[in-house]
């Protein structure tokens, strides 16, 4: 049994100007030790899924429509949300893109660690900052003694950060969604993070689900890789597969835009158009109002198509592997 | 004298911009009367040239100077020390008017497209109101019609000059932005992180824009960027900055195949490729980038460097060359031009 598996999600937003279909049909799961790496553009509707999966929605306007959230076979859309509440920031766990707004500034980061710890494990309070100092001290924060009792305006973004994912893993969860983690730090503090992510996950055997726009951090940290386009699934494939036998002419599309695929100076091949409004998704696959192979069967939404093992590909005209894609 | 005078602007060997020593502080002040108790040290004496027609990259992470530089350059903030010489002039110290006449010679285009595009005006009032103050464009008519031909030109609809930014996406207010920059007819464009907000797509576009741009235009680019496959895509020269100050400096291609800092060989190795399993080894510089307010002694970067030694901390290190147009700031590099590997150890005892 996976540790998690979307079925069919469905997240849709009802708003004044219209029906947001912001997630529209995605399916996939994710294994205890795996990495997941979650991929799109922006408006791909990879940040709702996960927010979906903690029923973080804001509800109206936002409403998961369809589908199961399956979390250790339990599924989490029909959960009552007492028994949701020991899920959350327990045995699931999140860390979001901005870790300076994602903490309170007016607790110490010790309090807003403890809190969580208190609020899930059965331990007295001096025991919760015992936990809390080791945690601080396992995802590198210096003099941790000190740090504990410091406000977050006074930690480096680096260090929000780390005090992020301490809080994030201190109750020890089976699974991590981190929604573009690194994206607000610089890259020799994401090589930090993601190196102490790969070690922790290590230690604690976590699932993890890795939101992220970086192709880069995609292969070089995840298992697997899900990529999105428009709310729905366009390739699911392992990574290493993906990056050399991508079959979806969207991902195809996207990994020949990368400047570090093509000879220097050169113009680089490009996705013509732009992402369309979720209001405007156009009918059946909706790449299709940019996509060099469309042809009037894309009207209709695509077939899932297997391409191998673990490798599947949501197109009416999925493509052999891009030629000088290395 | 036989070396190229940058002040003489007939001079086909100059080059188009020489930035020479350029300081920019920024104060901080404290309690009730205002009293400085220390100053940011944003930029702390950088040097580099840029040759008409070429592109160089300023690199570096967040609180490097390389926004500052950017800006000083430009003479957006007023540098406190330094040369930069543009067209026939030393920017720092050129009367007000001069100044003005030599805007139109230089632009640039910033990071943000929503905050950098005024939201009350359209797209025609943007980019064609600097063409009449410059004189560019006699009449409102004539201003109009250039910008048309300046969207086209940037790949957006002419029709779309009556609409106002709110209307576009990031990806079209980045052209616009670009639009405004090349109105005047430039040499040289700096560009703050112009694709960093972008999609990947997106970026692409904008990316093969900025390409066709400056050969159509022989535009001269300062990128300034931390992305570093944007920067081998486009540059032709890399500087690279840590802490307001210069670490590394040279081509391109040198850059990326034989770093010789400490610290560009960090960054370079810190970067994640799109290609899963490739092998690499990785040095994870360990803490963060101090605070430029109170720098580290000697060489800024001796406090994360794993190859530091003694006179480290206590000395600041020089220019040393190492290769023709390449510079290194780094003492280890003091009389010795053969590459030291960070991942290797040092060579003469360091640690």
């Amino acid at each position: 049994m996976p540790l998690l598996e979307l079925i069919d999600l469905r997240t849709h937003f009802f708003t004044d100007a219209g029906v947001l279909r912001s997630v529209d049909g995605v399916s996939f799961s994710v294994e205890a030790g795996e990495t997941v790496g979650v991929v799109g553009e922006s408006g791909c509707g990879k940040s709702v899924t996960a927010m979906s999966i903690l029923r973080l929605i804001p509800e109206p306007p936002g409403r998961i429509v369809g589908g199961e959230i399956r979390f250790l076979g339990q599924d989490l859309v029909r959960m009552p949300i007492a028994a949701l509440r020991k899920v959350r920031g327990n045995s699931i766990s999140m860390i979001f893109q901005e870790p300076m707004t994602s903490l309170n500034p007016v607790y110490t980061v010790g309090d807003q660690i403890i809190e969580a710890i208190l609020l899930h494990q059965d331990v007295d309070e001096d025991r919760a900052r015992e936990i809390a100092l080791d945690m601080l001290r396992k995802v590198g924060i210096p003099a941790p003694e000190q740090r504990i009792d410091e406000y977050p305006h006074q930690l480096s973004g680096g260090m929000k950060q780390r005090v992020m994912i301490a809080m994030a893993l201190s109750c020890q969860p089976k699974l991590l969604i981190a929604d573009e983690p690194t994206t607000a730090l610089d890259v020799t503090i994401q090589a930090q993070i993601l190196e102490l992510l790969k070690q922790l996950q290590a230690e604690q055997g976590m699932g993890i689900m890795l939101i992220t726009h970086d192709l880069g951090v995609v292969a070089e940290t995840t298992d697997k890789v899900v990529v999105l386009y428009g709310g729905q699934m366009a390739e699911v494939a392992p990574t290493s597969t993906l990056f050399s036998s991508a079959s979806h002419p969207y991902t195809q599309g996207l990994l020949r835009s990368l400047p570090d695929r093509a000879p220097p100076g050169s113009r680089l091949p490009t996705i013509p158009g732009m992402v369309p409004s979720p209001l405007q998704f156009p009918t059946g696959c909706r790449f299709r109002t940019r996509c060099g192979q469309a042809s009037p069967a894309c009207a209709a939404l695509p077939p899932r198509v297997e391409r191998g093992p673990g490798h599947a590909v949501w197109c009416h005209h999925p493509q052999p592997p891009a030629g000088g894609a290395a | 004298m036989s070396a190229p005078d940058p002040l003489d602007p007939l001079d086909p060997s100059a080059p188009l911009l020489r930035v020479e020593g350029l300081v920019k502080h920024f104060p901080i002040f404290k309690g009730f009367f205002r009293r400085q108790v220390g100053s940011v040290r944003a930029v702390d004496g950088l040097s580099f040239d840029l040759a008409r027609g070429q592109t160089v990259a300023m690199v570096g992470e967040s609180g490097c100077g390389k926004t500052t530089a950017g800006r000083a350059i430009l003479r957006l903030v007023e540098p406190d020390a330094g040369h930069v010489y543009f067209r026939g002039h030393d920017l720092p110290a050129a009367p007000p008017e001069t100044l003005r006449a030599l805007r139109r010679h230089m632009q640039i285009i910033f990071q943000d497209p929503f905050s950098s595009l005024n939201p009350r005006q359209t797209i025609a009032q943007i980019v064609g109101r600097p063409l009449q103050l410059h004189g560019l464009a006699a009449t409102e008519a004539e201003a109009e019609a250039q910008v048309k031909t300046l969207m086209e030109k940037v790949g957006l609809q002419a029709s779309y000059s009556t609409r106002y930014p709110h209307e576009f996406s990031g990806g079209q207010r980045q052209r616009i932005g670009i639009a405004r920059a090349v109105a005047l007819r430039p040499d040289f464009i700096v560009c703050d992180e112009a694709v960093s907000a972008l999609d990947v797509s997106v970026q692409a576009q904008v990316l093969n824009l900025l390409l066709d741009l400056k050969e159509e235009l022989g535009l001269s680019y300062l990128f300034i960027t931390h992305d570093l496959g944007v920067v081998k895509h486009l540059a032709d020269e890399v500087v690279v900055l840590y802490l307001g100050q210069l670490c590394e400096r040279t081509t391109t291609k040198a850059l990326f195949s034989a770093p010789r800092h400490p610290y560009t060989q960090a960054l370079l190795s810190a970067v994640p490729h799109p290609e899963p399993g490739r092998a690499r080894k990785r040095v994870i510089l360990r803490g963060d980038v101090p605070s430029p307010i109170a720098p580290p002694s000697g060489c800024r970067f001796h406090t994360r460097c794993p190859l530091a030694h003694p006179r480290c901390a206590a000395e600041a290190p020089a220019e040393h060359t190492v290769a023709p147009g390449h510079v290194v700031r780094c003492h280890l590099y003091d009389g010795n031009s053969a590459p030291v590997d960070i991942l290797a150890g040092a060579p003469n005892g360091g640690r």
